[in-house]
């Protein structure tokens, strides 16, 4: 088990009228390798989840382990963590700060103490794994496309070489293209690396593409954990917490309800036309 | 007359250096020729970079052509005495509903614009009421901004223009940073404001799903319009739309590609309703 939470309690403002009980009771168990999906509408507490994940906000109350170690004991290094779990914020483009590709990318390992050859290594690497190529690598971050400069600023968290790594809609406001680029990549990296991932995100279509394990929040509380294809079928739930199922799936359940046999385990393009092909091939003559 | 022209529009971003010569040019509108109705719903598709909010930006005088002419409304946007004038009658919605919010009471935030216009309180307060109702906000007037959903706050930003009494809205990506039912909330707005008030809309987006609306489409690529007719007809293009990084709404690929397989499917799909009675029509 890589991080547990343990009954995690987080409050806002304690004691002001502005108080909020942002967390409440949070037990989590996310194991290494994991690719997992958190979802739930605009204020339900997944940013405040996930910056207890690096230590970035502390619990009120309840306990964390990371690798069984207690992230509040005295003796636990915070400065690990925070290495060792990648946390891209939203539009980390805005956090684009030096003058060279290079040099925003390699700021952070720069900082860990490593020495220069090392450095480099992870830098050229971070970049490659990303798909930003040499021919940017001394370009000034700010003359990208927004696509490109969102890729650098991952490379930059990618280069401290977490072994989790969460992003908080790391797609919003990319095109179509951008976005299935990213999320190939980071897929890409989840597989090689056996990185641990957590994607924060609106989008159910990104969600049911890439993900195998959905965490639902709503109003501080987790909801639902279940495997990808168990939440989507519970797709009247999710919209009274102002989600949705990906379009597909409405698609099935249509023709279910229906009478039609088909298995409403369906979530993305491909297992929908696949699905639909083996129901439809013999019921229609000419296909 | 139509709402918005344009003929032959260019913009070049010219980046000069500390003495003040030419570093570098991009040219973001390349001779784009745009004739929008008015009470036309309009959106504009193409990947970032493509000069969408280059051109949104042009509606409302933010920027001027570097050649070529925008008319908004008959009047010209280059000329200085329409200023004001432009900027009524077509109004912005930006996508960070939280950059856009400046006072601590809804229904203050509202009311800026009118005030700004100098316009009498006894009318601002009717057009606040009417504005907040539009949008579905009213409920909320006294309450702080801050306290919002993110689609909620979206519907504020625009109940601050319609208080302006814009014949048209611009909206550039206005449901990027929201979840499924912001989203939700903030496009059945804009459809109501346009069937309903008869408002003139623009609308730029990544979102496939929410153009379905549209009267007509616009894909944009490389600073030039590209595709342009109704939503059906632009999806039902689905391989070119992806050569410009564009996609089409889940529903509408999984037609495409059923139909590929030899199902009698109609082109460009756009509801899950519609695949739905065309799949039931083929099952015996």
């Amino acid at each position: 088990m890589q991080i547990i939470f343990d009954n995690v309690h987080y409050v806002y403002s304690s004691g002001t009228s502005f108080e909020k009980h942002a967390l409440k009771g949070i037990n989590l168990k996310i194991n290494k390798g994991e690719f997992i999906g958190l979802i739930g509408h605009t204020g339900s507490g997944k940013s405040t989840l996930i910056q207890h994940m690096n230590g970035l906000i502390k619990a009120t109350s309840g306990k964390i382990y990371f690798n069984g170690e207690d992230i509040y004991d005295k003796n636990f290094d915070m400065r690990t963590l925070r290495s060792k779990v990648g946390l891209v914020f939203q539009y980390p483009e805005h956090q684009l700060f030096e003058t060279t590709v290079y040099k925003d990318v390699s700021f952070g390992p720069k900082n860990l103490g490593l020495d220069k050859l090392e450095v480099d290594l992870r830098t050229y690497e971070a970049l490659k794994m990303v798909g930003i190529g040499d021919d940017l690598i001394d370009a000034s971050p700010f003359e990208l496309s927004g696509g490109q400069k969102r890729r650098v600023a991952i490379a930059g968290i990618l280069a401290m070489q977490p072994e989790v790594l969460i992003l908080d809609e790391p797609t919003a406001g990319l095109d179509p293209r951008g976005r299935d680029e990213i999320l190939d990549q980071i897929a890409k990296l989840h597989k090689e690396k056996n990185i641990t991932v957590i994607l924060v995100t609106h989008s159910m279509e990104d969600v049911a593409k890439y993900v195998d394990r959905i965490l639902v929040m709503n109003n501080g509380n987790l909801v639902m954990d279940e495997e990808k294809v168990k939440i989507f079928s519970r797709y009247k739930e999710l919209e009274k917490m102002h989600l949705a199922a990906p379009q597909v799936t409405y698609v099935v359940n249509a023709l279910k309800e229906k009478g039609i046999p088909v298995s409403t385990d369906v979530t993305t393009v491909d297992e929908a036309k696949n699905e639909i092909l083996k129901v439809f091939k013999d019921k229609i003559q000419k296909i | 007359m139509d709402m918005i022209k344009t003929r032959d529009l260019t913009f070049e971003y010219i980046r000069r250096d500390e003495g003040g010569n030419v570093e570098s040019i991009n040219r973001a509108i390349d001779g784009v020729n745009l004739d929008v109705k008015k009470g036309d719903f309009i959106a504009i598709l193409g990947a970032n970079g493509s000069g969408k909010s280059t051109l949104a930006k042009h509606i409302n005088a933010l920027l001027y052509p570097t050649e070529g002419a925008v008319w908004v409304n008959g009047l010209n946007t280059a000329e200085e005495k329409n200023l004001l004038e432009i900027r009524r009658s077509a109004g912005m919605v930006f996508q960070n509903p939280d950059n856009q919010i400046i006072a601590t009471v809804v229904e203050e935030d509202v009311g800026f614009g009118p005030e700004n216009l100098g316009i009498p309180t006894e009318e601002i307060l009717k057009r606040v009421e009417e504005s907040l109702k539009a949008v579905g906000m009213f409920e909320y007037r006294k309450q702080s901004p801050n306290k919002l959903s993110g689609g909620q706050k979206q519907r504020v930003a625009i109940a601050g223009i319609m208080a302006m009494k814009p014949q048209c809205i611009v909206l550039d990506e206005p449901t990027a940073m929201l979840d499924p039912e912001g989203r939700k909330e903030v496009i059945s707005t804009v459809c109501s404001l346009n069937k309903l008030e008869k408002i003139t809309v623009l609308l730029i987006t990544h979102h496939m799903d929410e153009v379905i609306y549209a009267d007509k489409v616009f894909v944009m690529d490389r600073g030039k319009i590209v595709m342009q007719g109704t939503p059906r007809e632009i999806f039902s293009r689905v391989d070119e739309l992806k050569k410009y990084r564009l996609d089409v709404p889940q529903v509408t690929e999984l037609a495409y590609e059923l139909k590929k397989e030899g199902f009698d499917i109609p082109d460009g799909v756009l509801s899950i309703q519609e695949l739905v009675d065309a799949l039931l029509r083929l099952y015996p």
